[in-house]
């Protein structure tokens, strides 16, 4: 573990010491979750300056621009993290940026915007323009360690497929996400398990009318670790969240994660749902699971939700009644567990990753 | 040679005496009917035959095309043609129908030694069927038995029977939950399947006599208290129907 931090650049390590601790204007703020403590993962990150500049295609499309390397325009950057005291400090951190890329959407994109690699030295800014639409796929090929930022303007709609697959590294992500009036975030987030992947994501409902659906699934094998944090924020009236979170931990693996919805006072007619199903495949596999509700008024619909279960016997015998082995059963419930949760255009490749196989 | 062969079969669930002591010879091509009021070991007999676990056999055998039953995990007795249309269908969300068939069949093929069906000859097989079942083909892409109705879910079964091509059949109750269309619908599946297999053989479990009227019997058992009690033809069902299970003898 040590070697591994001896490779960090020290600019590196300052950030990322930045991020894990809170800001100076609030040093009592610690991790309030557990299970990855925060000085060990980073000392499992390996060197973040490995990734080099993003690579991005679609960029050709009339109504985008993208420039790379820039000075964060500090308001900018104000105006993205929530008002909420509750913000995780990583998000937070992002003020300590010194420059940032910026990706803008001025149009209805009728082409994706596939991201391959972002530039883990500094965040991608993503602004999704008044009345624009985009589809976005986040299919990294390195395991790189970046912040990703998307402001999603008023009545824009955006459809965000991610998915990190990455077994062998490290890595520690950070999505910082706002939506403003009628802006419309439909996510879907993939991750296999690795060394160590973490994610903090912070995701606020800023402008009225303003809707997320977030589709999650995770699937963690042999020794590896996944570790998610989700805050959504709902800072104005008639907001709407839908979560679903399904993941999967097999060998000794160990997943954690943490969905926290908050609701602030003026947020009347807010709806918002989480649940968080788990499987654990073995003996030796660790489920971590806290949905957090935290309301500021009383006319709202909330819900949330989390288990940790086993594959249902009678399902398995379903199967064996139809003459497939136990095993194969047991293979093709998992898939299908995560397999439940996949929306949107997902590459055979992607869903291989995910389930151990690519039919649809 | 008997199909099925079932001698003084005695099974217990949580050391309580279900079945016991029950008998029962089913030959190829015949159709049976097993009926009997709730309680009787109905669905802990097909269960059994199935192979599901959770059931302790402390008696009997059972013979299936000559081989010990019982000692065949639930994959081996399907592989040697024995299917179990169940009374409650499981859903299974995000494993469609096309893939949990495609499955079956290649596992099945291949613990006979034969080549698996190649993806035309599913298709056309599938489709066929389903369109005989009153099944909209989309439902092939959709999760096993997810959101379907009571009626799908038994049409289903029936269809993966008709598809997967077992040399015998359990039918479970399938009978419940429908209503007078899909009851139809699911004896015309299971008497055409009877009718292009002339060696097929089927146990058929239920309570009511009314799916009799669609798939005709050729015998009739009475179970009650873990045993059958009575055998008779055809009109035996009706006399239950007429009378209930009052009349019978249930002392073991």
């Amino acid at each position: 573990m040590s070697r591994l931090a001896g490779r960090l650049s020290s600019q590196s390590r300052d950030r990322l010491e930045a991020l894990s601790t809170a800001p100076q204007a609030d040093p009592k703020v610690r991790e309030s979750w557990k299970y990855n403590p925060v000085n060990r993962s980073l000392a499992l990150l390996s060197d973040v300056d490995v990734a080099g500049p993003s690579a991005i295609s679609g960029l050709d499309q009339r109504g985008v621009s993208f420039i790379e390397n820039v000075q964060p325009d500090e308001a900018e950057i104000a105006t993205l993290l929530s008002q909420s005291v509750n913000s995780p400090p990583s998000a937070r951190a992002l003020l300590l940026a010194e420059s940032v890329d910026r990706l803008i959407v001025n149009d209805r994109l009728a082409l994706p915007l596939r991201i391959t690699r972002t530039d883990a030295r500094h965040p991608l800014l993503i602004t999704v323009s008044p009345q624009s639409e985009v589809v976005i796929e986040e299919l990294a090929e390195t395991s790189a360690t970046g912040w990703i930022c998307l402001h999603v303007r008023d009545g824009a709609m955006v459809s965000y497929n991610r998915l990190r697959s990455e077994r062998a590294s490290s890595e520690w992500q950070r999505l910082v996400m706002k939506l403003e009036r009628d802006a419309r975030l439909h996510l879907n987030h993939y991750a296999t398990g690795s060394t160590l992947r973490r994610l903090d994501a912070l995701i606020e409902l800023a402008g009225a009318g303003a809707e997320l659906d977030l589709q999650s699934a995770w699937t963690a094998a042999a020794r590896e670790k996944i570790d998610q944090q989700w805050h959504v924020e709902h800072t104005a009236p008639q907001t709407t969240s839908r979560q679903v979170h399904h993941g999967i931990a097999d060998g000794n693996a160990t997943t954690t994660f943490r969905g926290r919805i908050f609701i602030g006072t003026d947020c009347r007619q807010a709806n918002a749902d989480l649940i968080n199903r788990n499987l654990a495949l073995s003996a030796g596999a660790t489920c971590n699971t806290k949905p957090e509700l935290e309301i500021h008024n009383d006319d709202v619909r909330c819900s949330h939700g989390a288990t940790v279960g086993q594959l249902s016997d009678d399902s398995v015998f379903y199967f064996r009644s139809r003459g497939v082995s136990p095993n194969t059963a047991r293979r093709l419930l998992a898939a299908g567990f995560i397999r439940s949760t996949l929306r949107g255009s997902l590459s055979a490749g992607a869903r291989l990753a995910l389930t151990g196989t690519a039919d649809e | 040679m008997n199909r099925l062969d079932i001698r003084d079969l005695r099974v217990a669930v949580n050391g309580k005496g279900i079945l016991n002591g029950l008998s029962l010879q089913i030959g190829p091509g015949e159709v049976h009917a097993i009926m009997g009021p709730n309680g009787s070991g109905k669905s802990t007999l097909s269960h059994v035959l199935a192979g599901r676990p959770g059931y302790e056999v402390t008696g009997g055998e059972v013979r299936f095309r000559g081989e010990d039953l019982l000692s065949m995990e639930p994959e081996q007795r399907a592989c040697k043609g024995l299917f179990l249309a169940f009374q409650y269908p499981v859903e299974i969300p995000g494993v469609s129908n096309m893939e949990f068939l495609r499955t079956a069949a290649e596992s099945q093929a291949k613990a006979r030694g034969e080549s698996p069906p190649t993806a035309v000859e599913l298709m056309r097989s599938l489709r066929q069927i389903a369109a005989e079942l009153h099944l909209n083909p989309d439902f092939l892409k959709r999760g096993v038995n997810e959101g379907f109705s009571g009626g799908e879910k038994k049409r289903n079964e029936i269809l993966q029977m008709s598809f997967l091509r077992p040399a015998m059949s359990i039918l479970d109750e399938t009978d419940s939950g429908l209503d007078i269309d899909a009851l139809r619908i699911v004896g015309e599946g299971v008497t055409r399947y009877i009718r292009s297999n002339p060696e097929f053989s089927v146990l058929l479990i239920t309570h009511y006599q009314r799916l009799l009227n669609h798939i005709v019997p050729d015998h009739v058992h009475v179970l009650a208290g873990g045993r059958i009690v009575e055998s008779g033809d055809r009109s035996l069902a009706l006399r239950l129907e007429a009378k209930g299970y009052a009349g019978i003898d249930t002392a073991s």
